[in-house]
């Protein structure tokens, strides 16, 4: 073998073994600890885009971990969505690089190892998480992505940190046990653990209800995870009282595994075959994602701490993706704009709620401020994170030139031809009210004078600002013009895959 | 009453959930019949194969160490990502600020409990060690041994407070320890890499069998004392962060 | 078969799942954090019987291989996924409890109504 066939493995071992020196080499030299991040995290990512390239031109790379064929051992599946991958690590190295300012500024000096160590253990989780075929090990990094997610929101340790980590515990707890049942119903009616050999037992296992019962519990326990609607409750705190880079990860990053888990679960396992098994539970799904947009923009609409606000867009976002998952065609003859639409929305969202994060993030750092009246004006001080920020604002809105235009419409296209057009009115009506809300963010930030409160404050630390730059950079360019087409046009073929067509 | 009222509507919730679940139970497999599924689809390889391919007679350790070794890796991350949780979470003790109950407590443990306490240690850790090194012919392997080693250092520290333990295990040999299962692991799996072959291939072709044999024995053992050695040291230290009672 | 013959046979099952919505109940409505967490724990213990159960074999032995006589083993994979459950289930205990110690220092309090009042 090559070095090049070994990249879906090392894909998850280079941030592992990151994050397993971190300790040692933080003890040794704390100074350290952020360069070997940035150094781990920029290599996943060069193998990121090796695997993304070879994907889209070669299709799914299978890799057999210990030289077992898939049904004996565990197989890494690297396909088209697993490409998210390199997202993560990309996005990823990103926050990392914007943290070196946060972690010397607000952490306790023997916490910085122990910060990166987390960050490098949730990113090792997530990319596990979306690489492997195999569904016990996809619970394995689910739990390493959960466990670390939760110890870094109470890692700053101020009042209220570690009762929201707590009671996102409890809730991603009961969210792993239900997965972990599912998975033991399956595996008891199909005998296999891995993903691929899974959908051919079960097309010939007569168990019906068993099968509903899993896939009901696999549901709950990803809606969890993805924070739909009644499942939610845990989100806003801990997305907000969480440091503002460990919010980026949770927000962008972190809830989007509960929909790569979903679509795994639906498309993979169950499959196109088992479409009547399906069905009530989609239609079920696309309510539950109706009510997750509609009040997810109406409570953020009434916040006034601006990372409570990022925290409920999420919330509307996911129901967003959601919606457009619920309404994938199963039949032949239709288009799938909207699995198109709301896949391309995964990569969309995490680059602009990593973006609107990071802002906040800037912002606080310099002013210590995070309510939204306290902010006037604060566009004149800080013209470059505002000026990010704003693109940040437009794209999540949907307007045309920004990247959040297409995948809107695409969802928006396969509710109307699904002949849902309720669906697609709610989804204008929550596109409105987000409208609403960042309105009042411009608003607040450039037509205002500035206040006491802020009279000294400066842009932030070029360390900051790089990354910041670049993701609005990339909200522009991949919105419009010739580059606007590549995420739709790389994911096309997974969708199709995904429908078995 | 009003809590009383939702309870009761929960309790009624939870039974209907129960009640779904007991469709699908019925519907299951029937429990302890050889023909079932899972008895005939992957596992007799396991069963006919696992001596020579898993390379261990015990065949659970088998599968955790060979078949599905990455789980297994992915485990021990899990313990380790326990650990940063819970440091970041608590803090690591620290020798010079923070005491036991133990040592701030006014009654002196007695002199019996200190006797046997000093006297059976090492045993029970000799009792671990063999643990670890035997777990491929009978029940037991790293975690078990780990988790023992890991109970005779709480029970220690129980009796002889958080600074007598501590001094023993200083944190620049704690820390490496401690991601020492990890570290193990991927070093292991490197191996087989070296060669070309896929991450955490233990049979490497190329040599004489009982090369063969013999090198692949060596890497059980190293993940082995890996995964003991670093349970044991994380469990400690958890309970160091925990049980730490600032002086002030 | 009828409903309840199955039900009979698959007797570890239907505990299994008495166990997991016990679990669930617990969590929903004590007030107290360590209460909630072992409303979790006991879902925990559910989830491994029923995992443990579907590996049975009636009259199977350990799968340990000491003779080549073809003898009637237990399913092993269970047991091997246990093992990590188990140690996946510790490791959030260990973190949960840092939790609450951390909680309990900073309001004196562990109960979840209490706790509401410092929002």
């Amino acid at each position: 073998m090559k070095l090049t066939d070994q990249f879906p493995i090392l894909i998850i071992e280079v941030p592992l073994i990151a994050a397993a020196l971190m300790p040692i080499i933080g003890h040794w030299r704390r100074k350290w600890c952020m360069p070997f991040a940035t150094l781990a995290l920029s290599i996943t990512s060069m193998i990121g885009y090796y695997l993304m390239l070879a994907v889209n031109k070669s299709g799914p790379i299978s890799y057999h971990v210990g030289a077992w064929k898939p049904p004996f051992g565990i197989e890494i599946y690297f396909d088209h969505i697993a490409a998210f991958a390199f997202i993560i690590a990309l996005f990823g190295l990103l926050i990392v690089i914007f943290s070196k300012n946060y972690a010397e500024h607000d952490l306790e000096e023997e916490k910085i190892p122990i910060f990166y160590t987390l960050v490098m253990l949730t990113l090792t989780g997530m990319i596990g998480f979306t690489v492997t075929g195999d569904l016990f090990n996809l619970f394995v990094f689910m739990e390493i992505l959960s466990l670390s997610g939760y110890a870094l929101i109470a890692i700053s340790g101020q009042m209220l940190t570690a009762m929201a980590s707590f009671k996102y515990l409890l809730v991603g707890a009961i969210s792993s046990l239900s997965v972990l049942f599912g998975i033991a119903f399956l595996y008891s009616i199909t005998g296999t653990l891995n993903m691929h050999d899974m959908a051919k037992m079960l097309e010939v296992a007569r168990a019906p209800h068993v099968a509903s019962v899993a896939l009901t519990l696999f549901v709950l326990g990803f809606s969890v995870k993805a924070a739909l609607f009644p499942l939610h409750i845990w989100l806003p705190d801990a997305h907000a009282l969480a440091p503002s880079p460990v919010s980026a990860i949770l927000s962008g990053l972190t809830v989007k595994m509960g929909i790569i888990g979903m679509i795994r679960i639906f498309f993979v396992i169950y499959g196109v075959h088992s479409a009547i098994n399906v069905m009530p539970i989609m239609e079920i799904l696309a309510w539950m994602a109706a009510a997750t947009i509609v009040l997810g923009a109406f409570f953020a609409f009434f916040q006034n701490d601006i990372k409570m606000m990022l925290a409920y867009s999420t919330i509307s976002n996911i129901g967003y993706i959601v919606l457009g998952l619920s309404m994938a065609p199963f039949d032949k003859s239709k288009v799938a704009y909207a699995l198109v639409g709301s896949l391309v929305h995964v990569f969309n969202h995490a680059m602009i709620k990593v973006l609107l994060f990071l802002c906040a993030g800037a912002i606080i750092y310099r002013t210590g401020l995070r309510k939204l009246s306290d902010l006037q004006g604060i566009g004149k001080k800080m013209p470059i994170t505002l000026a990010a920020m704003s693109i940040g604002v437009i794209s999540i809105v949907g307007i045309p030139p920004t990247c959040g235009f297409t995948c809107k419409w695409f969802i928006a296209l396969g509710a109307m031809e699904g002949g849902k057009s309720l669906f697609a009115a709610l989804l204008l009506f929550g596109a409105l009210f987000i409208f609403a809300y960042y309105i009042k963010i411009l608003n607040t930030a450039y037509f205002r004078e500035p206040t006491e409160a802020i009279a000294n404050v400066k842009e932030v630390p070029l360390s900051m600002l790089i990354p910041i730059v670049i993701l609005a950079a990339g909200c522009l360019v991949l919105g419009a013009g010739t580059l606007g087409y590549v995420p739709i046009k790389f994911i096309e073929p997974a969708a199709m895959a995904l429908l078995g067509r | 009453m009003n809590k009383k009222v939702q309870n009761y509507f929960v309790l009624i919730v939870m039974l209907l959930c129960w009640a779904v679940f007991l469709f699908a139970v019925a519907e299951m497999p029937l429990m302890g019949d050889p023909g079932n599924i899972t008895n005939t689809h992957v596992v007799p390889r396991y069963l006919e194969k696992g001596v020579e391919e898993g390379g261990a007679p015990n065949i659970v350790t088998g599968i955790i160490l060979n078949y599905r070794g990455y789980d297994t890796s992915g485990e021990v991350t899990v313990i380790f990502t326990a650990l940063i949780g819970v440091l970041a979470v608590l803090k690591r003790e620290n020798i010079k600020k923070d005491k036991s109950l133990v040592e701030i407590s006014p009654v002196k443990t007695s002199v019996i409990v200190t006797t046997v306490v000093k006297f059976l240690t090492p045993l029970i850790i000799l009792f671990a060690i063999y643990m670890i090194l035997h777990g491929d012919v009978s029940p037991g392997g790293g975690f078990q041994g780990g988790a023992i080693t890991g109970g005779s250092i709480i029970a220690f520290t129980l009796t002889f407070g958080l600074l007598a333990t501590m001094r023993k295990f200083r944190l620049s040999i704690r820390i490496p320890l401690e991601s020492s299962a990890v570290l193990a692991f991927i070093a292991s799996g490197l191996v087989a890499m070296f060669f070309g072959l896929p991450f955490l291939t233990f049979l490497i072709p190329g040599f004489g069998f009982h090369t063969q044999e013999l090198i692949r024995h060596a890497l059980f053992i190293i993940i082995e004392i890996g995964i003991g050695v670093a349970t044991g040291i994380i469990f400690a230290s958890i309970f160091a962060a925990m049980g730490k009672v600032s002086k002030e | 078969m009828t409903f309840l013959s199955k039900l009979g046979t698959n007797f570890n099952y239907v505990i299994s799942t008495l166990l997991f919505v016990i679990g669930l109940y617990t969590i929903i409505t004590k007030p107290n954090l360590i209460k909630k967490f072992m409303g979790l724990n006991i879902m925990e213990t559910s989830v491994f019987l029923a995992i443990v159960s579907i590996g049975a074999v009636r009259d199977g032995k350990a799968p340990i291989v000491e003779s080549a006589t073809k003898v009637q083993y237990v399913n092993p994979l269970p047991q091997a996924l246990i093992l990590t459950g188990i140690v996946v289930a510790v490791s959030t205990t260990a973190l949960a409890l840092s939790l609450m110690i951390k909680l309990y220092e900073q309001c004196g309090t562990l109960n979840a109504d209490k706790l509401k009042e410092f929002e």
